[in-house]
C-alpha cells in the first residue's frame, strides 16, 4: 500500500502543486468577488477531489501507465486504496492550505485595497473553526459524488466511465430527491434534523457525523471499487 | 534447472473466440527465451496473463516457483513482481514527469532493492538527460528509460514485450549488450517477444513461436541456426529429397519459389552429405518461422 501510494504521489506531485497555485488564486478571487472566506475554502474543497480524481485517471489512461503500474510490486487491492488515499490526502492538503490562505486574507484585509465592507466581512471570517468546517462541507459533497464515480472510473477507464457515469449520477440525484420527499413527509423526523443542524450546541456532533458518513460512504465505494478492479482485464 | 516462469496450458477467450489456445511455455533460469508470433498471435496477451495483467479462461501460471494471477495478494503481489523488471512496447510513464520523477516513481515501487546509482549510470550510459520530460524522448530513448528502470532494482526475470522496437541498430547492439551483461548470472532469466529476429539471433537461448494462439514450435536456437538449413532445389530434387528419409516420415516444410522450392532442413549438415548438389544455407529464425508456419 505504501509503494503504491507513493508511485501515485510522486505520479502527480507537480501537477498537484501547479494546479494548488492555480486554485489558491482562483480561491482569492472568489473570496474577495464574493466578500466570503468561507466561500473560498469550500470551493477549493469542493473543487479538489475531482481534480485528482480526474487528473490520475488521464494518466491511468495514457501510454499503458495503468498495465506497467499493475507490473510494479503492488496488489490490485493497494493500487485502489491508493488512488482513494491520495484524493483524500489531497482534498485535505487543499482544505488545509485554502484555511491558510483564508485566514492570511482575513488578517490582511483591512491593509489591502478593499472596499471597507469587504475588508469587515472578510475580517469577521477569519475564524479557523468555520473555515475548516465550510472546507470539509464543500469536498464532503463531491467526496460523496466521488464515492459514486470511483469504482466506475476504475473499473471502466476514463474514456469508458465518461459515458456511464452521468447515468449513474443523475440515477442518484433521481434517488435522493425521491428519498428526501418520503423524508419530508416524516414531518417529525425532518424537523428533528433541522432542530439539531441549528442548534450550535448540537453542531460539532452533527459535523463530525456527516465527516463520519462520507468517510462511510468512501470505504463502501472503495470495497466496491477493490472488487471491481480485481476483475478488470488490463 | 528451476524454472522462472512455467506457463501451462493457458487458454484464453474473447467473445468466444479463443486467443490462447492451450499455450505452455517455460524460462528457466540462466536462459533467454525469446517469443515470436505475427501479429495478433498472441504474444502480448500470453505476457500479460503472466505478469497476472489479465485472467486466463483456464491454465495456471508459475513465478518464480509461486503461482500467480491477477488477484494475488498483496505480499505474494510484493515478494513476485519485485523481483521482475518489465519492459513494454510504449514508454509507460506519465508524458510530464522528468526522467529523474520517473526513477523516484520506480524506487518507491521498488524500495529495497532500487539501486540510484545503477540507474544513473544507465542514465549516462543512454544519453538520457534526467531532467528532461518523458513526452519529450524519442521512442527509442523512451525504451532505453524503461530498460534503466527495468535493470536498476536488480530483478531476476525480465519480461521485455517489443523492447528493441523502434531503435536504431546501435543502440538496439547496446541493448542487447546490457541484456546479456544481465544474463551473467545464471539465476537470471529473460522472456523477450520481438518481431526483430535478427535480435533473437544474438541473445536468445531459445526460440518459442506462438500461432494463432498457439505454440507453433519451441526449440533451441541453436537447432535453428547452427543445425536447421534452408535447401534450394529444383521441382526435380524436391520430389528426391521429400522422398528421403530425412524428415522421419513426416512432410517437409517447403514454400514455392519463382526459382526453387525451399525446403526447411533439420540438419543441414547431413542434408549436405546426402543432397551435395542441392544449395543448403544456414537457416535464420526468420526462414524458419516462415516454412514452419507457411510451409
Amino acid at each position: 500500500m505504501k509503494a503504491a501510494f507513493l508511485c501515485e504521489f510522486t505520479t502527480i506531485r507537480s501537477t498537484f502543486a501547479q494546479l494548488a497555485i492555480i486554485y489558491l488564486i482562483i480561491g482569492v478571487v472568489l473570496g474577495v468577488a464574493m466578500e466570503s472566506l468561507v466561500a473560498l475554502t469550500a470551493c477549493i474543497g469542493a473543487m479538489t477531489p475531482f481534480l485528482i480524481i480526474f487528473t490520475l485517471a488521464g494518466y491511468d489512461a495514457t501510454n499503458g501507465w495503468e498495465r506497467f503500474r499493475a507490473c510494479l510490486p503492488v496488489s490490485r487491492g493497494a493500487i485502489v486504496a491508493s488512488r482513494y488515499a491520495i484524493v483524500l490526502v489531497a482534498t485535505l492538503a487543499m482544505i488545509a492550505l485554502s484555511c491558510i490562505l483564508a485566514l492570511a486574507l482575513g488578517a490582511l484585509a483591512p491593509m489591502l485595497p478593499l472596499s471597507a465592507s469587504t475588508a469587515e466581512s472578510l475580517a469577521e471570517q477569519a475564524d479557523l473553526s468555520l473555515l475548516l468546517i465550510s472546507g470539509l462541507g464543500g469536498s464532503g459533497i463531491v467526496l460523496l459524488v466521488s464515492a459514486l464515480v470511483l469504482p466506475f472510473l476504475i473499473r471502466f477507464g476514463m474514456n469508458k466511465a465518461m459515458r456511464i457515469v452521468p447515468v449513474v449520477v443523475m440515477l442518484a440525484i433521481l434517488l435522493a430527491i425521491a428519498s428526501f420527499s418520503q423524508l419530508a413527509e416524516l414531518g417529525a423526523v425532518a424537523q428533528l434534523l433541522h432542530d439539531t443542524v441549528e442548534n450550535p450546541a448540537s453542531q460539532p456532533l452533527v459535523i463530525a457525523g456527516t465527516v463520519v458518513a462520507v468517510l462511510a460512504i468512501y470505504v463502501i465505494s472503495f470495497l466496491a471499487a477493490v472488487r471491481l478492479y480485481r476483475s478488470k482485464e488490463l | 534447472m528451476t524454472n522462472l516462469i512455467t506457463v501451462s496450458n493457458l487458454v484464453k477467450r474473447y467473445n468466444g473466440t479463443a486467443v490462447l489456445d492451450g499455450v505452455s511455455l517455460s524460462v528457466p533460469a540462466g536462459c533467454v527465451t525469446g517469443f515470436i508470433g505475427a501479429n495478433g498471435a498472441g504474444k502480448t496477451t500470453t505476457i500479460r496473463m503472466i505478469m497476472g495483467l489479465s485472467k486466463p479462461d483456464a491454465g495456471d501460471v508459475v513465478l518464480l516457483g509461486e503461482p500467480f494471477g491477477p488477484n494475488a495478494d498483496d505480499a505474494t503481489a510484493r515478494r513476485i513482481k519485485s523481483r521482475i523488471g518489465v519492459v513494454f512496447d510504449t514508454c509507460p510513464f506519465v508524458g510530464d514527469l522528468p526522467v529523474k520523477t520517473a526513477g523516484a516513481l520506480m524506487r518507491a515501487a521498488f524500495p529495497e532493492s532500487w539501486r540510484q546509482g545503477i540507474f544513473e549510470d544507465l542514465l549516462k550510459q543512454f544519453d538520457l538527460d534526467p531532467k528532461k520530460r518523458v513526452k519529450d524522448l524519442s521512442r527509442g530513448m523512451g525504451m532505453k528509460l524503461q530498460l534503466a528502470c527495468a535493470l536498476a532494482h536488480d530483478p531476476d526475470l525480465l519480461v521485455l514485450d517489443e523492447a528493441t522496437a523502434g531503435l536504431d541498430p546501435l543502440a538496439r547492439d547496446e541493448i542487447l549488450d546490457l541484456l546479456r551483461n544481465f544474463m551473467a548470472s545464471e539465476q537470471r532469466g529473460i522472456l523477450i517477444s520481438s518481431h526483430i529476429t535478427t535480435d533473437l539471433e544474438k541473445i536468445a537461448d531459445r526460440v518459442v513461436c506462438i500461432d494463432k494462439g498457439r505454440i507453433a514450435f519451441d526449440v533451441e536456437k541453436d537447432e535453428i541456426t547452427d543445425l536447421a538449413g534452408v535447401a534450394h532445389c529444383r521441382t526435380a530434387e524436391f520430389e528426391r529429397v521429400r522422398e528421403s528419409d530425412l524428415f522421419a516420415g513426416a512432410a517437409p516444410k517447403n514454400l514455392r519459389r519463382a526459382m526453387s522450392v525451399d525446403v526447411l532442413v533439420p540438419d543441414r549438415f547431413g542434408f549436405a552429405k546426402r543432397f551435395p548438389n542441392i544449395a543448403c544455407d544456414r537457416a535464420t529464425i526468420d526462414d524458419y518461422l516462415q516454412l514452419m508456419l507457411e510451409g
